[in-house]
């Protein structure tokens, strides 16, 4: 028995160690139960080498990602480094881009509101002197720049063109001290040359000192230069004193002549009013009715007749009406007219009387309350000749004005008459 | 339990020292375990490897006693068992057939040669594959297809990287 236990020992255990497993197998599975303790055994025989290998793999990895591959976290840093400063290369270039869009869009909308002929140009370079206050632009001869033309931007005048090259030209600024502009200040319209002082400064010379000039009154040009249309904001008024025969007025460059960058040369100018000239938008425009015809000298009874009776007086001093009812020609006309009228109506006749004989009565009909007395021969009244002289007559040849206008108070029943009619 | 390690491993000309037996085996559940864990984007070729076989193979053929191979393999079984969802003994069976397999025919055959160690990696693969079906199909009761060719296809597998395993844990080979 023992040979054969020997003999088989191998397959003994074996089979016995196939059978306690299945044993174990058939209570798993026959109870459905756990066999926790080997599970134990085994978990704690794994976990703790586990944790060694997930502590040591977090380690590793941790190396890889914060020192090891910092290396190309570098290389990347550099690139990325590379590439912001090239993206914000470029976003200058777009920001320059919409600036001079802007800028050109300006430029564009004032060449159409000036009447001057215009060309773009842009600003490439500047004066090698300091001293000398000169930009070189990008339009030349060959863009039919000449010599004289002046140089503006919407803020105001520039320059003017001092020498031409084919791809190129050299623009003289306002404000070097060579330069001499024509201006004219805005409100008290005096005339005076603008002479520029350097770095963004000019002085006017030739204003008298009788002129009332002040701090940030405008300065236009008057076109007296040949160079500058009339018109263009030249300069405005930094401080003025009285000189000894001319106001010493300094002033500053409307235009930014230190941020040139694009600017118009005038190619055929054009004077054009200054600004304030020009009604202001939504501002009413009054119109004043046409003064009838005895308000003009308070002889439309006399012309009625002449003009009724086909030309009865003489030709040449009959008074001609316009379509509106208005005496057509000068106030000197007038008063010639009236005096042959009076003449006529006294008998006189000019050139013939002998020195010292009485002369006719100028002042016939004339009142001092400011009218022509109602003495009015009754055969140069003719029926028919119309109405205004007869209110005329009764109220004095000479109605009172209206204050600060040539019309006739308002006729009862219509008082906005006289104010004439006001459109917006 | 570390004498009875120490004896079960000391008893041939070749001998493993008996942490590193021990090492061998917790590094094979481990990587088994947790490989797919550590490395996700290799989880299905981690899968393909049966780390707690190799070994079991190796440390059998080390050992030239069917009892001492049938110990190991019911070992590494029940441990390899204790680490699944699975009821405890269906790897612990399969691993201790192959242990006691592997330790007899180290005393028929030269189990030294690569060849031989691929050939019976790839049978031993093959024979615990088939093992393992079988046993839940009777044990279990569950309706798996044996699938040939993904076993014959791992058998080639696991034959190749038995291959650099053993001939790593040779390095730590000492001759009595």
């Amino acid at each position: 028995m023992e040979t054969l236990l020997a003999r088989y020992r191998n397959i003994t255990v074996l089979a016995l160690a196939i059978f306690a497993q299945l044993l174990l197998l058939g209570y798993q599975i026959r109870s459905d139960r756990d066999v926790r303790l080997i599970r134990v055994w085994g978990v704690t025989a794994i976990t703790p080498v586990a944790r060694v290998v997930h502590g040591v793999h977090e380690s590793a990895a941790a190396l890889w990602s914060n020192y090891i591959w910092l290396r190309g976290a570098r290389q990347q840093n550099e690139r990325l480094r590379a590439e912001i400063g090239r993206l914000k290369l470029e976003n200058q270039a777009l920001r320059n881009t919409l600036g001079a869009t802007e800028r050109l869009k300006v430029l564009a909308a004032y060449q159409q509101n000036i009447l001057s002929e215009t060309m773009v140009a842009s600003v490439i370079g500047a004066g090698a002197n300091p001293n000398s206050r000169v930009i070189f632009l990008d339009k030349g001869a060959g863009s039919g720049v000449k010599t004289g033309m002046a140089v503006i931007t919407p803020d105001g005048i520039v320059g003017r063109v001092q020498s031409v090259f084919p791809g190129s030209s050299l623009v003289q600024l306002i404000d070097d001290t060579n330069s001499a502009v024509g201006v004219i200040l805005e409100s008290s319209r005096a005339h005076g040359i603008l002479k520029g002082a350097g770095l963004n400064e000019g002085r006017i010379d030739y204003v008298p000192n009788e002129e009332k000039v002040g701090p940030g009154e405008k300065v236009y040009t008057s076109g007296e230069d040949r160079i500058y249309p009339k018109g263009l904001l030249a300069a405005i008024v930094l401080e003025c004193q009285q000189g000894r025969d001319f106001k010493e007025i300094t002033v500053r460059p409307a235009a930014r002549l230190d941020r040139l960058e694009e600017v118009l040369v005038v190619t055929r100018g054009v004077h054009q009013d200054l600004p304030d000239k020009v009604p202001k938008p939504g501002a009413p425009e009054v119109l004043l009715p046409p003064p009838p015809i005895e308000d003009r000298d308070g002889l439309s009874g006399l012309v009625a007749p002449r003009t009724a009776a086909g030309g009865a007086g003489p030709a040449s001093s009959a008074p001609s009406l316009t379509a509106d009812g208005s005496i057509a020609g000068t106030d000197a006309d007038r008063v010639k007219r009236r005096y042959e009228e009076l003449g006529a109506m006294q008998g006189h006749k000019f050139g013939e009387g002998a020195p010292g004989s009485k002369p006719p009565d100028f002042n016939l009909g004339w009142s001092p309350q400011g009218g022509i007395a109602p003495r009015r021969p009754p055969a140069a009244k003719p029926a028919g000749s119309g109405g205004s002289t007869e209110g005329a007559g009764s109220a004095g040849s000479l109605a009172p004005r209206v204050p600060g206008t040539n019309a006739p108070p308002p006729p009862p029943g219509k008082p906005g008459a006289a104010a004439g009619s006001v459109r917006p | 339990m570390q004498a009875s390690v120490k004896q079960l491993v000391e008893t041939d000309i070749n001998r493993l020292r008996p942490w590193i037996a021990i090492v061998a085996v917790l590094g094979a559940l481990l990587l088994q375990a947790y490989l797919p864990l550590l490395l996700p984007l290799f989880s299905s070729y981690a899968n393909m490897a049966d780390l707690p076989l190799l070994v079991t193979i190796y440390l059998a053929l080390l050992r030239r006693s069917p009892v001492a191979g049938l110990s190991i393999g019911m070992g590494v079984g029940l441990a390899q068992d204790s680490l699944s969802d699975g009821p405890i003994g269906m790897y612990g069976i399969v691993k201790t057939i192959i242990g006691y397999i592997c330790s007899s025919l180290t005393q028929v055959i030269a189990v030294e040669p690569l060849g031989t160690r691929v050939i019976l990696v790839f049978g031993c693969y093959l024979i615990h594959q088939a093992v393992f079906w079988i046993m839940e199909r009777v044990l279990l009761g569950q309706a798996v297809a044996f699938l040939w060719e993904r076993a014959l296809f791992l058998g080639v597998i696991n034959a190749l990287l038995a291959l650099l395993l053993f001939r790593f844990l040779d390095k730590f080979r000492e001759r009595i």
